[in-house]
């Protein structure tokens, strides 16, 4: 049935079905269904994969690798957490190694020291972006994953908690020391600057 | 629980009990802004179109050819399209004709009974596995030895390995028993 639905694809419209339904058609070899779940999580893998990885090129790998296994798996999933969980789950299990591969460790990246501009606004815009992008890169990837999975994706501690595998204090002993160190990283003048552009 | 007062996922209850806590505590609030301003920072976007695309691209085609390699022999779809009426027609009387000549006068006794999915069924299945990351290679090894099967590719980019199956193996049943085990994220069986 799998293979049959994988070579005709399906008639069946997937836009409004919900993550667990696609999950389910997913697992019956639905390949609409898994072209709009593609759709709706690349993005959000590219973003969290690229924050644990600092690369693009390796971030599109996992993300795809990801993909590709809840295309594999998803008959597997149990129902036990949501299924973005679940995936993110998987992407983080993959960036990291992803990261391993590539042999990163704290505070070996290069940074893109391009900021050429004429508005000046915008320079410092691309300052402050950069200020923070530069602070977080400094962070171990644990906590780095947690302030994405916080400040990007919205989830609450307890869902954190299920994506990597960890008891909940684990992930607020890791978001304290995140914020520590980032107020270490960052001066008062960036927060400021950031508060100023946000209200001008 | 600033950070998951900011990013609004904090359960109305202890939202109640947090701003009431915070109210009052001027510590509290230049640390809410603070991490406002970091939330915003983070969830910056950045243009993924381009590489959406190209990830479908790459994933609808890996998803082509895993469908080839579980049906060798038919592929309905490709082979229905640039055919003629007259030719499909021809070419499923011969088959029929086939098919009736090996049953009725070339086809095995009842215990050897050859059908129509019987290659399918005989050719070898693979599992796709992912240990955890870091796994020793020994450790690899043995597990893969202890199962009975064979390792016949990987790991991948993304860690993944392909292991073939013992003749008389039950694919399902050694993912699941691959599943089990602490050092292995996932385990699935492919193939027929």
């Amino acid at each position: 049935m799998r293979l049959l639905k994988t070579i005709l694809g399906t008639s069946r419209s997937s836009s409004t079905m919900s993550d667990g339904d696609l999950l389910r058609a997913v697992a019956a070899g639905d390949v609409a269904a898994f072209e709009q779940l593609h759709r709706k999580y690349f993005p959000k893998l590219m973003h969290f994969a690229r924050r644990i990885t600092d690369s693009n090129e390796a971030a599109e790998e996992v993300a795809n690798d990801v993909l590709m296994t809840v295309w594999r798996t998803a008959d597997r999933f149990e129902g036990r957490s949501k299924p973005s969980t679940w995936i993110f789950g998987i992407a983080y299990r993959m960036s990291m190694k992803q990261r391993q591969k590539l042999g990163l460790r704290k505070g070996d990246v290069e940074l893109d020291e391009t900021l050429i501009s004429d508005d000046a606004d915008h320079v410092e815009q691309l300052a402050i972006a950069q200020d923070v992008t530069k602070a977080l890169k400094q962070l171990k990837p644990e906590l780095r994953a947690v302030v994405e999975l916080t400040y990007y994706n919205g989830y609450l501690y307890t869902e954190i908690a299920e994506i990597l595998e960890c008891p909940v204090g684990t992930v607020k002993t890791r978001m304290m020391t995140a914020r520590n160190r980032l107020r270490d990283l960052l001066s008062d003048e960036a927060y400021s600057k950031g508060a100023q552009n946000e209200f001008a | 629980m600033i950070p998951w007062y900011v990013n609004g996922s904090l359960p109305e209850a202890e939202v109640q009990q947090f701003e009431r806590e915070a109210a009052s505590c001027e510590v509290c609030q230049a640390e809410i802004e603070r991490q406002r301003f970091l939330a915003d920072q983070v969830a910056v976007e950045e243009p993924v179109e381009q590489a959406r695309v190209r990830s479908w691209e790459i994933i609808r085609a890996q998803l082509d050819t895993e469908t080839v390699a579980r049906a060798p022999r038919s592929e309905p779809r490709r082979w229905f399209a640039g055919r003629n009426a007259g030719a499909l027609g021809l070419t499923g009387l011969t088959a029929a004709v086939c098919l009736f000549v090996v049953v009725q006068f070339g086809g095995p006794g009842e215990d050897g009974f050859v059908t129509l999915t019987t290659a399918a069924e005989q050719a070898e299945a693979v599992i796709k596995f992912q240990p955890v990351p870091g796994l020793k290679d020994d450790r690899l090894n043995a597990i893969i030895a202890e199962h009975g099967l064979t390792n016949l590719s990987g790991p991948t980019d993304a860690g993944i390995y392909t292991v073939n199956v013992p003749k008389d193996g039950d694919a399902m049943a050694i993912a699941d028993l691959l599943m089990a085990l602490p050092e292995v994220d996932f385990a699935a069986p492919e193939g027929p």
